[in-house]
């Protein structure tokens, strides 16, 4: 059965103030209410003046998604009522958005389609206390610039979906004009139906992760409908994410009567030619790019390539290091180890223990023979999962590869205990050898290089046998 | 123009209106548009839309934060403060 979904997203931009005045846009950490001005309180006789920021950064996303960007656009009034808006209207774009026509490709190579991307102010934040007969309402995120990036119905998979999203997220990142760590960044609506039934628009999806369950849930919903021969409806419906399940939304009609109008305390907004090319010019390296040229600059595998570039940080993170130390063992240890343990915690580089100075220093403990490659692991997920500083951790933890002179000790004690095995191998079992190298990592509790041992090894045992 | 028809708009701008105001509602309300039709009478084949009486473009600000109302003066003229926050009647179920 053939699915079609389409996504409507809406990122927060990071301007420091909010779209049209001077409040900081930091609510986070803030107590309710303390970032507003009489604007984005939608006090009587407050004029809103638009951040220039917004747009040069509305004007990246587009270009970076292959917009056609507008050479003049305008601001709308969108009317609802809803406490969270405190004008009644949200200022939004509407018939002439910032960009249109745009288009990025996922890592299969599938190409999304973008209908049009606008600017808009995000709405306050209610908090629906338990039980309570009543809602709060705090104003520090009113006023705070969105970017909605509209999609065509492209993508056939929740999977695509969420690849969708992450490809937004990591493009946007490269811009430095959006941070996905940050709790509500990103929140999107979908549209989805399948063949034959109608469609429904689920809101209220804030994570890639919600939108994969969310959309697999509709998908089995709306089958399970079409099976029983029952009517797909058109209708909203409202995702919970503590349950993983969609709900319809008991919805007034009247909630579609937006009665848009132009804004008519915002002025038209003209980009010309030149401005829209001096921002295509100081347009950073995107992620496709730096996938190119790490593969041209580094002999390191197109997959590695591909996993350096998911996040700015990270392939920062490789790239300095990689002035270091070997770019190749750079980049198997950051894709193979670190990203895997750092997978497994279900962290990420910038808010995890490790560092480029602590990285480096491991890279460069195991190219000198002090530690070994199961030594680093260790090291790293003590870093990960308890901090501190490699250099005090093989320390005190003993990580030390075993010296030369040592390792001979313990090999001639493993040989002298294990007769059978030394007899069998100059009987020419070969694979003699393996059991005694297992036993030499084992008696040095992994201290010692497998490869180091092995040679050793068989020096002593052809010694053996001549 | 039918019952329906006011008694949306009216609600949609939330304004109560009772039985008995309907009929002087609708007549203005057609006053209104009728006023609109005499407006499409003008021929503006050749005339781009006007949006703005002003012929000012691009007036915008630089990114920078400013002096913010501290909570006490964001809450002043609210008549349910509560905690920091404004109060409202719970809008979801
Ligand atoms: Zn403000």
């Amino acid at each position: 059965m053939n699915v079609t979904i389409g996504l409507e997203v809406h990122v927060q931009l990071l301007t420091k103030s909010k779209l049209f005045c001077n409040c900081g846009t930091n609510y986070r950490d803030s107590e309710p209410n303390t970032h507003t001005c009489p604007v984005c309180l939608g006090l009587p006789g407050s004029l809103p003046v638009l951040n220039k920021k917004a747009i040069e950064y509305g004007t990246m996303a587009g270009l970076a998604l292959n917009c056609d960007i507008a050479n003049e656009m305008q601001f709308h009034r969108k009317n609802y009522f809803y406490p969270d808006l405190p004008k009644g209207f949200q200022i939004t774009q509407y018939d002439r958005p910032l960009g249109q026509n745009g288009e990025i490709r996922l890592d299969q190579d599938k190409k999304i389609r973008i209908k049009r991307i606008h600017l808009e102010e995000d709405p306050g934040r209610l908090v629906h206390p338990p039980s309570a007969r009543y809602s709060l309402i705090d104003y520090n995120r009113s006023g705070v610039p969105l970017l909605e990036i509209v999609t065509k119905p492209d993508m056939d998979s929740p999977q695509e979906a969420r690849s969708f999203l992450k490809k937004i997220r990591e493009t946007l990142e490269f811009l430095d004009i959006f941070d996905g760590s940050l709790d509500g960044a990103m929140r999107c609506d979908a549209n989805i139906s399948l063949e034959g039934g109608g469609r429904a628009e689920v809101k209220n999806i804030s994570s890639y992760k919600g939108a994969e369950k969310a959309l697999s849930y509709e998908i089995t919903r709306q089958k399970n409908l079409l099976r029983r021969g029952k009517e797909v409806k058109r209708e909203t419906r409202h995702f919970d994410e503590s349950q993983e399940i969609t709900r319809s939304m008991r919805e007034k009609e009247q909630e579609h009567d937006y009665r848009y109008f132009p804004e008519p305390d915002l002025p038209l907004i003209q980009l010309t030619e030149e401005k829209i090319n001096s921002i295509k010019e100081k347009l950073p390296e995107l992620p496709e790019e730096k996938r190119k040229r790490f593969l041209d600059q580094y002999e390191i595998t197109k997959d590695q390539a591909k996993s350096l570039t998911t996040s700015k940080t990270l392939a920062n993170f490789f790239e300095e290091i990689s002035q270091q130390v070997n770019p190749k063992k750079t980049a198997t240890w950051v894709t193979d180890s670190l990203m895997g343990e750092l997978n497994y915690r279900d962290q990420s580089l910038s808010e995890s223990n490790m560092n480029k100075q602590k990285f480096i220093y491991i890279l460069e403990k195991l190219r000198d023979g002090d530690i070994t490659e199961k030594g680093a692991t260790k090291i790293i997920r003590h870093i990960l999962d308890e901090g501190g500083h490699p250099k005090e951790i093989i320390k005190q933890k003993d990580f030390k590869a075993i010296k030369s002179q040592n390792l001979d000790q313990i090999i001639h004690k493993i040989l002298e205990k294990n007769s059978e095995a030394v007899e069998d191998y100059i009987k020419g079992k070969e694979e003699a050898i393996n059991y005694l190298v297992g036993q030499v990592m084992s008696e040095t509790k992994g201290k010692a290089k497998p490869a180091d041992t092995r040679k050793k090894l068989q020096k002593i045992l052809e010694g053996y046998d001549g | 123009m039918d019952k329906e028809t006011i008694e949306k708009v009216a609600n949609l701008s939330k304004l109560a209106v009772e039985e008995g105001e309907l009929s002087d509602f609708k007549d203005e309300l057609l006053n209104i548009l009728d006023y609109f039709d005499k407006l499409d009478e003008a021929n503006t084949e050749n005339v781009p839309p006007t949006s703005h009486v002003m012929e000012i473009i691009n007036k915008m600000r630089e990114d920078e934060v400013e002096k913010e109302l501290d909570n006490e003066s964001a809450l002043k003229n609210s008549s349910n403060p509560q905690e920091g926050y404004f109060k409202g009647p719970k809008v979801r179920d």
